[in-house]
């Protein structure tokens, strides 16, 4: 994988996560950019870079506001969200037909279910006494809602997104599969 | 034979196990790294995420600033129109002006919260370059930080509307900012009779209202308030600050206006509860002012 078109893809993302809100924000929903370019990657690219780039575009989603209070910026509960979801396309995709828009659509909402489910799971347990005993102001299941309902918007927009993706395919300098990669 | 001590895949497990264990540290300590690394993630993206920001709230939003409506093209347009507009920025210029008297004649009277008790504030503007929704918490990001002396704790507003309130942390060139629509805080405010909110001197409190405290319910962005049967307001009353406490330097700004009135459910046959809806989408604002303290020269 070129990693210079990673960093450039990474950083445009990331960029116009905030950015493109007036555009594309319905009620309260907004689709992830970096998750559809999570899985993009998860699927194409050697296994070692994938958990890499996951665990960057992670802590990229981390760096953005949190649901903290005061504006805390807490890395981790994004980036290990972000990391058990690119494992788990790492575990499928090779079930899968790597190249075809619906696997993208269709990972996208598995890996961003596993993606949602660790982040509400981390930022819960902060509320344990044992622990950081900084319980959060909402309830974990109205957040698996909420997240459920931009999970499904993030899973429509990766139509659009991952044909552009598709289109930039040859820049990426995927290899078909790594050395040692068991297929199955 | 056993593999190398530090392999990709051991120190890919380490910095997990690393992120794990920030992820579940107090704020205090687990949030210094993402505090740091914030400011310089927001200004390697500004270049970008603004002008971004400022397109895509083109296309899709309606321009809230009251002055860019109606304005016409001076290349394109002919005399009559020219003149015309003339004559309609002088008729404006001149209800301002009355404004601006009222508005100092009302501060005179006071209204029960004057400010000579607060330092002087400088109003220094901002362009917003991001919305997001984290939750149960709604953040701008902002083109401002402290080289324009912002920090945080600090009033945000949009012409005589509160905004909210900037929150750690603060880069040299970026703040966030929590709109007062998600914040789980309750405050007061006082309710004036339903006039155009851009006209800060518009009216005295409606008997009964001063001082009513209300709730955010940062799902729907609204707030709520219960009040007796007797002193319900009307349907478009403007609400405004009147918080000792929460934003003290910008009591008498506007939060929002009555939308509904409606009977309070536990307890219908006594109280009614009203929903207050902000005059503006505070999401896709374009620009803010922060009001920063004066600084004060050092005595020698």
């Amino acid at each position: 994988m070129n990693l210079l078109v990673f960093t450039a893809t990474a950083y445009l993302a990331y960029a116009l996560q905030g950015g493109l809100a007036p555009l594309w924000t319905y009620r309260n929903t907004t689709p992830n950019l970096l998750l559809i370019l999570l899985v993009f990657v998860g699927l194409n690219a050697p296994r070692h870079l994938a958990l890499v780039a996951a665990l960057v575009l992670g802590l990229l989603m981390d760096l953005r506001p949190s649901p903290l209070a005061d504006g805390a910026v807490l890395l981790g509960p994004h980036a290990l969200g972000f990391l058990a979801a690119g494992y788990a396309t790492l575990q499928l995709r090779n079930f899968l037909v790597r190249k075809s828009i619906i696997t993208l659509v269709i990972m996208t909402l598995v890996a961003g279910a596993f993606a949602a489910l660790v982040q509400v799971l981390l930022l819960s347990l902060r509320g344990l006494p044992m622990l950081a005993n900084e319980p959060m102001a909402w309830s974990a299941t109205a957040q698996l809602m909420l997240r459920g309902q931009n999970l499904i918007y993030t899973t429509v927009a990766a139509i659009p997104i991952g044909l552009l993706l598709s289109f930039t395919r040859k820049i990426w300098g995927f290899t078909t599969r790594g050395r040692g990669e068991k297929i199955f | 034979m056993a593999g190398p001590l530090i392999s990709p895949p051991r120190v890919l497990v380490a910095v997990a196990l690393l992120l794990f264990v920030n992820s579940q540290l107090p704020v205090r300590y687990g949030g210094k790294l993402g505090g740091m690394l914030r400011p310089v993630a927001d200004l390697v993206a500004l270049p970008i995420r603004e002008p971004v920001f400022r397109l895509a709230r083109r296309l899709n939003r309606p321009d809230n600033n009251p002055n860019s409506q109606g304005t016409i093209d001076p290349a394109s347009a002919s005399r009559e129109q020219l003149v015309l507009a003339h004559q309609q920025l002088l008729t404006q210029l001149g209800t301002q002006r009355q404004r601006i008297n009222d508005l100092k004649r009302q501060l005179a009277n006071t209204q029960g919260f004057a400010v000579e008790d607060l330092p002087p504030r400088n109003r220094v503007p901002a362009k917003v370059s991001a919305y997001t929704d984290a939750g149960t918490r709604h953040i701008l990001s902002i083109h401002g930080g402290t080289h324009q002396g912002i920090a945080a704790g600090q009033t945000v507003l949009y012409g005589t509307r509160i905004v909210g309130r900037v929150v750690e942390p603060v880069g040299p060139v970026s703040a966030d900012v929590e709109l007062i629509t998600s914040q789980d805080i309750g405050f007061q405010i006082e309710l004036t009779p339903p006039a155009d909110p851009n006209n800060p001197s518009a009216g005295n409190t409606l008997p009964g209202l001063e001082r009513l405290r209300i709730k955010p319910l940062p799902a729907e962005r609204l707030f709520t308030a219960e009040v007796s049967h007797d002193v319900a307001p009307p349907i478009g009353a403007l609400a405004r600050l009147a918080d000792e406490i929460h934003y003290r330097d910008a009591r008498a700004h506007i939060l929002g206006r009555v939308e509904e009135v409606r009977p309070y459910p536990p307890d219908p046959q006594l109280l009614k509860q009203i929903v207050i809806r902000p005059t503006l989408d505070l999401r896709f604002l374009n620009e803010v002012v922060i009001l920063v303290p004066k600084r004060v020269p050092p005595k020698e």
